[in-house]
């Protein structure tokens, strides 16, 4: 069927709309999904369904003539939680808007942590299901059009690099001043909970022999068979020192471990060597004069590796921007195509006609609502915005069911009746005017 | 006009490339722009060189004009070959290669005939290629202690995300300067054997000298840096020092020595 000659539409909520308390009631596992795309048969005999459920949102993309109260009433019996429960964190987005939500979700901009990988592989995996349940439809080609916008994102911008974990920042720093990390010797002190996660990361960037220095020998060895790494007692520290490019404290100790002194005295034969050290520990454990041990010696504390983690926050923030643009060209592209065989912008405007009207008389009414606050405001915002659309979401139902039985004649009485403008019209009677592959007219 | 229009097209580029630190997309239009004008230099440099049926190297004007030419290239090279985050190092290069075309507009002689015969054209390849090599080297040099600067303020801003991981540049910077000087002594032994053939030096006495008070100054880079391990900023800052010895050779005593003799080249 002509994917465009269909409705898509997207119910949901996620971590912007919904308190965890109700995400985790609506959310549902691959096995229920899989469960209610068996039961529910009926749902994608039109068009086709996919559901996307992860610990920060459950969305329901649906194609076809299925209306707002059906896809909440299947909600409803998939998950057990009743839609009143739902109704004020939804979100409901059609056609164009849906299909630009998405994109954003699989590109990652849509997340709490922007950028992060894993919804690329969520996106792909409700995919799948649909897929592997039957009923994915004409979603398939939205969906893969979806994964192209995500992969897109993570490789034409920077919007998935740039750490935003202690662990992972502490890695990055140690990549962007040495560059290869296989052949660093790296020093941690401690091997506790941070050490030990750190220790973790850094092993699997690719350094091996890791030296763990702790004060309780057993504890130390446990971590260091672990990381393939070798353990010490906090008196051989000195000596380990002097070899070490990188030495990480992440301990319990109250005391200073490394003294300027120390360092002066480890780090005299080699003094233009590069070293980074990284004290995570509260109080610190390494001493701030050590950066004066020699010429290329950095030492960054907790509140330093926290201000490369905001500042990274900040720069994928600003990819943000790039990816909103590959999602609005995918979306622009993914229309024509679309578009190409339907009566999309006969639909389109429909809407856009609507939605000015919407615009222009909200925005009189605002100007004497001067006392509102913006959440108010928002709030008559939405609603004016769920009003039109569910005006819309019964005649335009109709109106792709009588393209594609090739009924030009009340398709054509809609562009009279609402007197579209005359590209639209002009473009919509064109379509219609031909004959379609596939379509009884 | 062509020299106009290559003046416009190359820092049109060197700006959109310096741009490319706080907007990376802005790199694109920098590479296209920078191909332009590299592309008009060509032409005009083959123009020049057909003009006077000879390599245009034979005058101070057209050999900074080939300078210039070779320094773009290296900066498509980088980003096209390269690429990540050294396509950040056409940040650096184009805007010095547009102060040499500037230079070059002040200096332009057109191009004099001179035989390039015995060993005066390995002497003028080597020197040039040498120089490419010792910017190359000081320009690694200037990003390290850019980034360097960053992280030491714990202020990661632009050059962090941008440049290479400090290590690699100063392994970078070690190895053109390596190069540079190699190609430097190639050079200065072919002035000195074309010295024979002209009966005096190619660039004038106090350029010879000052060019083997240059390799002097690298071979120490490499003593400091062989026996008392030096690494880093120190390094870095000293690359940039030297490259200004390197200018010095090339913009003052070589353009004292053309004023001076009223010789071209």
């Amino acid at each position: 069927m002509g994917g465009g000659a269909v409705k898509l539409q997207v119910i949901g909520i996620n971590h912007v709309t919904a308190p965890v308390s109700i995400r985790e009631q609506a959310g549902m596992s691959s096995e229920e999904i899989m469960a209610g795309y068996r039961t529910l048969a009926g749902l994608h005999s039109d068009g086709g369904v996919a559901v996307l459920s992860t610990c920060n949102r459950t969305e329901f993309y649906v194609a076809g003539a299925a209306t707002l109260a059906d896809v909440l009433t299947w909600w409803e019996q998939w998950s057990g939680v009743e839609r009143g429960q739902l109704s004020e964190y939804l979100y409901w987005l059609q056609d164009d808007q849906a299909i630009d939500h998405l994109f954003r979700v699989a590109a990652g901009v849509d997340s709490m942590i922007i950028g992060e990988p894993e919804i690329l592989g969520q996106v792909k995996t409700a995919y799948q299901l649909a897929q592997d349940g039957g009923v994915a439809g004409v979603l398939h080609r939205v969906f893969q059009t979806a994964l192209r916008v995500g992969k897109r994102a993570r490789t034409e911008t920077a919007v998935s690099q740039n750490a935003l974990s202690m662990g992972h920042v502490v890695v990055e720093l140690v990549e962007r001043v040495f560059g290869q990390v296989s052949g660093l010797k790296v020093l941690i002190l401690g091997a506790g909970d941070m050490a030990g996660l750190v220790a973790r990361h850094i092993h699997s960037a690719g350094v091996s022999g890791i030296q763990i220095v702790n004060r309780t020998p057993s504890r130390g060895q446990s971590l260091a068979k672990e990381v393939g790494g070798k353990a010490y007692g906090l008196h051989d520290l000195d000596g380990l020192l002097a070899q070490a490019d990188v030495i990480i404290a992440a301990t319990k100790s109250p005391e200073i471990l490394v003294t300027e002194q120390v360092a002066r005295k480890a780090f005299r034969e080699s003094e233009h060597r590069l070293r980074f050290f990284f004290d995570l520990s509260v109080p610190r454990n390494i001493d701030s004069g050590v950066r004066r041990s020699g010429r290329e010696v950095f030492v960054y504390d907790i509140d330093d590796v926290r201000s490369v983690v905001e500042k990274n926050q900040a720069e994928r923030r600003r990819e943000a921007d790039a990816v909103d643009r590959i999602v609005r060209e995918e979306v622009v592209q993914l229309r024509e195509a679309l578009s190409a065989t339907d009566i999309g912008p006969l639909i389109r405007g429909l809407r856009d006609r609507a939605e000015e009207i919407r615009v222009a008389e909200l925005s009189r009414v605002m100007t004497r609502l001067n006392h509102l606050d913006d959440e108010e405001r928002d709030l008559i915002e939405q609603a004016t915005r769920l009003m039109i659309n569910k005006i819309l979401n019964d005649p335009m139902v109709s109106m792709r069911k009588w393209a594609a039985r090739g009924d030009h004649e009340r398709v054509d009485m809609v562009v009279d009746l609402f007197h579209l403008r005359p590209e639209v019209e002009a473009k919509t009677r064109a379509i219609i005017a031909e004959p379609r592959l596939g379509s009884s007219g | 006009m062509l020299r106009a229009l290559i003046t416009v097209f190359y820092i049109v580029g060197a700006v959109f490339s310096v741009a490319g630190f706080y907007r990376p997309r802005r790199l694109i239009s920098a590479t296209v722009v920078t191909a332009v004008s590299w592309g008009l230099l060509t032409f005009y440099l083959i123009h020049l060189g057909l003009a006077a049926a000879e390599l245009p190297v034979t005058s101070f004007g057209t050999w900074l004009a080939v300078l210039v030419w070779i320094i773009a290239g290296m900066a498509l090279m980088v980003v096209w070959v390269f690429g990540g985050q050294y396509r950040a190092l056409s940040g650096f290069l184009l805007p010095v290669g547009a102060v040499f075309w500037l230079a070059d507009l002040g200096v332009a002689d057109g191009v004099q005939r001179m035989p390039l015969s015995g060993w005066l054209p390995l002497h003028i390849v080597a020197a040039t290629l040498a120089v490419v090599a010792l910017l190359l080297a000081a320009i690694f040099g200037l990003m390290y202690t850019e980034k360097e600067r960053e992280l030491r303020k714990k202020s990661v801003e632009v050059f962090y995300y941008r440049l290479p991981a400090l290590q690699v540049m100063d392994r970078w910077s070690s190895r053109l300067a390596g190069l540079g000087l190699g190609l430097w002594l190639i050079a200065l032994a072919a002035g000195a054997l074309s010295a024979r053939q002209l009966a005096r030096p190619p660039m004038g006495p106090l350029a010879a000298g000052w060019s083997l008070f240059t390799a002097v100054m690298y071979g120490l880079y490499f003593m400091m840096r062989s026996a008392f391990g030096w690494r880093g900023r120190p390094a870095a800052v000293m690359l940039m020092v030297l490259f200004l010895v390197v200018l010095i050779n090339f913009l003052t005593l070589n353009l004292h020595w053309i004023v001076a003799s009223s010789f071209h080249f």
